[in-house]
């Protein structure tokens, strides 16, 4: 038995609200505990444009746009080699979508929480989640306390945690596992007046205003973000080890002190006044859980993952996650027989999106402290997927557009970079932003797509012995259509020197796939895969389909056919 | 083990689950095969099943317009699925007998409608190529002499082009009111009580939508046609139409200046939870502040 909820959202942040929204939508009825009473402050103001296509999906994005916040339609940076401030934007590779916005996320936050009560769900602040009923084989709900100090329990079929970087299910099942290469600590307040970024960095365009501006000092980096025409919040982010004896005040010091020495920093706050009661301490230790859902649950958000500042990244991956939070569960109640492939294909594609942010931000940072020792050393580093510029891929991925469905269909994934291609981008930011230079792609290390030079025909592929090719793996996955997800075989080809590619096949193509071994030929796996199912209505079809997957393996150098 | 499920699991023996599925898509049960059916086409694609994938396009399309025909909710995911066979079914080489292609076309048709939801924003192309499915499937059906067949195809188009949103709807209401009266007269209670209660709710509707007449004037009789839909319609066995009937009346009620509105729409709400319809029907109370 439950409560009647289909669904219950432990948090109501922008990942946990715009799930909520979107099941609600669904036709799911959904409950959801959030412990404050919003508006609340909270940090992590500066979005990129991969929120769109959530924000599109769920139906907030009028109402952000209708919100007045500023507009975002770049960044600025003084990072790398020297002190000159570099900018981009994001109209440079996305014309269509050119801004986000720098939001007061007490307010953003109210907003997408008020636009999930009126889209149905039913919405309980002051409550706060304490746990999960049942174990992490089988949850079933969530223990909760009201602001009278009483404990319930809420039930229903599925929970979801986005308690962000409480983590609420992942401190329960242990399932954290903190990233040592990104573990600082942020130093944070709000400030009225001061100056706008335009003025300051004498730039032309009076649009760069909005833009954040990350600086580096000697202890670490900091953010500016103007987050209204007479508001903004700066960041120190450090060391943990750095100011680990610091007591209150002396943070406070601390703070002071790093941004009044870093003389951009100190130029945007001429004449500004800092307003916060205290400087506010946040420990930005990255860290994954080990699982994203399991029976009865998942985990969506900061919740689930926690990715370094540096990039912004923070609310794009919390709603992106929501959405295909939203994706998965709405294919399992369609066709309840994809339900655990629907539940794979989240973690495996949540993961997938929140690793290639992680990856960002450990080059970034590796950018920064060996500049000295970085050179430019990959001249041919394959990716047949992209053709951009050193500039326009730095761009794309600091967009944090993701693979999203929505805003008109523009979108690309942000990721898929090797490590290598990742130091090639990072390499050339640090000595040359405005490189021209394109990332080239050298015949020999690409994937998919270049197969055998005539086209194959079933005779041929059906008489010679398929072995799969090195570095190439398959797995039943899933694929969007429609808004909802189709089960396939995803055909993985990894290359050292450029970012993992895939191909799609028909989910059938599966068992000839795991027949491949260089000895049998496709005829042989076809008669096996008769023998198997003779009698049944599809024995007279297996030839074709072994005959068909291979032809593609074929077309797309998959396999090798002796 | 329901037809909603499956002994076999999909991403480690695919062929065993379309084989089961195949299996379990000739059992009793419009909703259970449906499930089933749409199960076999998950796996039989086109390209690598060229012969196992027609009779699955074929049993799903046919399945999905049972249940509408039926009066039985279809989700738009579940029609788009349907659209897809039904198109993939009248491209292959079977349905070019006639009486198929009919079977197809109107299968598309309904799916299409379908798809086409939500009702407060239909799909204006989808509902036109709806209509266009099911008038070629009418023209056959008149042909062949099936004065059922015709009349069941008769209540789709009526449905159809009583829910598109032009700018000049009163032709269209026009024909609308003119289908559905011919498929009421076929389709008698007798013969199929679902049916005629669709028909009966569909001229409730048609007689408040008509642009050039004042609803008011014409509550009475919305209403009236309203009480014979519910009169004639099991809603244990269609509660989706038993609710629409009940919200027909609710609206006459409405428009009539009675204060019995509230009651009809809350027992449409209670229908629609009994459907499945749970988010509509939530939708529903909230708008007229109904328990």
């Amino acid at each position: 038995m439950n409560n009647g909820y289909d669904a219950l959202i432990l948090g109501g942040g922008p990942a946990g609200s715009t799930l909520a929204t979107l099941l609600a939508q669904d036709g799911l009825r959904v409950a959801l505990v959030e412990r404050e009473h919003m508006p609340r402050p909270h940090v992590g103001e500066s979005l990129i444009p991969g929120v769109l296509p959530a924000l599109d999906a769920s139906g907030a994005l009028p109402l952000v746009e209708k919100a007045g916040f500023t507009q975002k339609f770049g960044a600025t940076y003084i990072w790398g080699r020297t002190r000159e401030p570099w900018t981009v934007k994001f109209s440079e590779v996305y014309p269509d979508q050119a801004y986000a916005w720098q939001v007061d996320r007490a307010r953003f936050d109210k907003l997408l929480l008020d636009h999930a009560t009126s889209e149905g769900v039913e919405v309980r602040q002051g409550v706060t989640a304490l746990g999960p009923l049942g174990s992490v084989d089988a949850v079933q709900g969530a223990r909760v306390r009201g602001e009278d100090g009483r404990e319930s329990a809420l039930t229903a079929d599925l929970t979801i945690d986005a308690t962000g970087q409480d983590a609420l299910f992942g401190r329960v099942f242990r399932t954290r596992q903190y990233n040592t290469a990104l573990r600082h600590v942020a130093f944070y307040g709000h400030w009225s007046g001061g100056r706008d970024l335009d003025d300051v960095l004498g730039s032309e365009d009076t649009k760069d205003a909005g833009n954040i501006l990350i600086v580096t000092v000697p202890d670490g980096w900091i953010w500016h973000i103007p987050i209204a025409h007479t508001m903004r919040s700066v960041g120190v982010v450090t060391d943990p080890e750095a100011v680990a004896n610091l007591s209150a005040a002396s943070r406070t010091d601390y703070y002071l002190e790093q941004v009044r020495a870093c003389p951009e920093i100190a130029a945007l706050l001429e004449g500004g006044e800092w307003v916060s009661e205290r400087v506010e301490a946040l420990s930005d230790w990255s860290f994954f859980c080990s699982r994203f859902a399991g029976p009865g649950f998942m985990q969506v958000g900061d919740a689930a993952c926690f990715i370094d500042p540096i990039l912004s990244t923070g609310v794009t991956l919390a709603v992106n996650g929501a959405l295909r939070a939203a994706r998965a569960i709405r294919t399992g109640r369609s066709a309840p027989w994809l339900q655990g492939m629907a539940m794979d294909w989240y973690e495996t594609e949540y993961r997938s999106i929140a690793t290639d942010f992680a990856d960002l931000a450990e080059h970034w940072y590796g950018g920064h402290a060996e500049a000295d020792a970085w050179f430019w050393r990959a001249k041919k580093l394959a990716d047949p997927t992209r053709n951009f510029s050193i500039r326009q891929a730095f761009i794309h991925l600091s967009a944090g557009v993701t693979g999203a469905q929505g805003a008109g269909g523009r979108l690309r994934s942000a990721g898929g970079y090797s490590p290598r291609q990742l130091e090639m981008i990072y390499d050339n930011l640090a000595t040359d932003l405005d490189s021209d230079s394109q990332i080239e792609i050298s015949e020999a290390e690409t994937g998919f797509g270049r197969g055998t030079a005539r086209a194959p025909t079933a005779t041929s592929v059906l008489g010679g012995r398929p072995r799969i090719r090195e570095a190439i793996s398959f797995r039943p996955h899933m694929t969007e259509h429609d808004e909802i997800l189709r089960p396939i075989t995803r055909v993985t080809r990894v290359h050292p020197n450029a970012g993992p590619e895939h191909i799609e096949l028909p989910i059938a193509a599966l068992p000839v796939l795991e027949r491949l071994d260089g000895r049998r030929s496709g005829l042989d796996i076809a008669a096996d895969l008769r023998e198997r199912h003779a009698g049944t209505p599809i024995e007279s079809d297996l030839r074709d389909l072994v005959a068909a997957t291979l032809k593609r393996l074929a077309e797309t150098g998959a396999v090798d056919i002796r | 083990m329901t037809s909603d499920a499956s002994t076999v699991d999909l991403g480690v023996d695919p062929l065993g689950f379309a084989v089961e599925a195949l299996a379990d898509a000739t059992t009793p049960g419009a909703l259970g095969r449906t499930a089933a059916a749409r199960r076999a086409w998950a796996v039989l694609d086109i390209e690598s099943f060229p012969k196992a994938s027609v009779d699955a396009a074929r049993r799903l399309a046919l399945d999905v317009r049972a249940l509408v025909l039926d009066g039985q909710p279809v989700a738009r995911a579940v029609a788009l699925e349907a659209i897809e066979a039904a198109e993939y079914w009248l491209e292959s080489r079977r349905s070019v007998e006639e009486s198929a292609r009919a079977d197809a076309q109107e299968a598309r048709g309904v799916a299409r409608r379908m798809a086409s939801e939500p009702d407060d924003a239909p799909d204006a192309r989808l509902l036109e190529a709806a209509a266009m499915d099911l008038l070629a499937a009418a023209q056959y059906r008149q042909t062949a002499g099936d004065r059922q067949a015709a009349a069941r195809t008769d209540l789709e188009i009526a449905e159809v082009f009583a829910r598109y949103p032009g700018d000049d709807r009163a032709p269209l209401i026009e024909r609308a009111v003119g289908h559905a009266r011919r498929a009421a007269a076929t389709l008698t209670p007798d013969m199929d009580a679902t049916a005629h209660a669709r028909c009966q709710l569909l001229l409730s509707g048609l007689l408040l939508d008509h642009p050039k007449t004042d609803p008011r004037q014409f509550a009475q009789a919305a209403a009236a046609l309203a009480d014979v839909a519910l009169k004639v319609v099991d809603a244990d066995r269609a509660p989706l139409v038993a609710a629409r009937a009940w919200q027909a009346r609710a609206r006459a009620l409405e428009l009539s200046g009675s204060d019995n509105h509230t009651a009809a729409y809350t027992r449409a709400a209670a229908l629609l939870d009994a459907a499945g319809l749970n988010a509509e029907s939530r939708q529903l109370r909230r708008k007229h502040r109904c328990t």
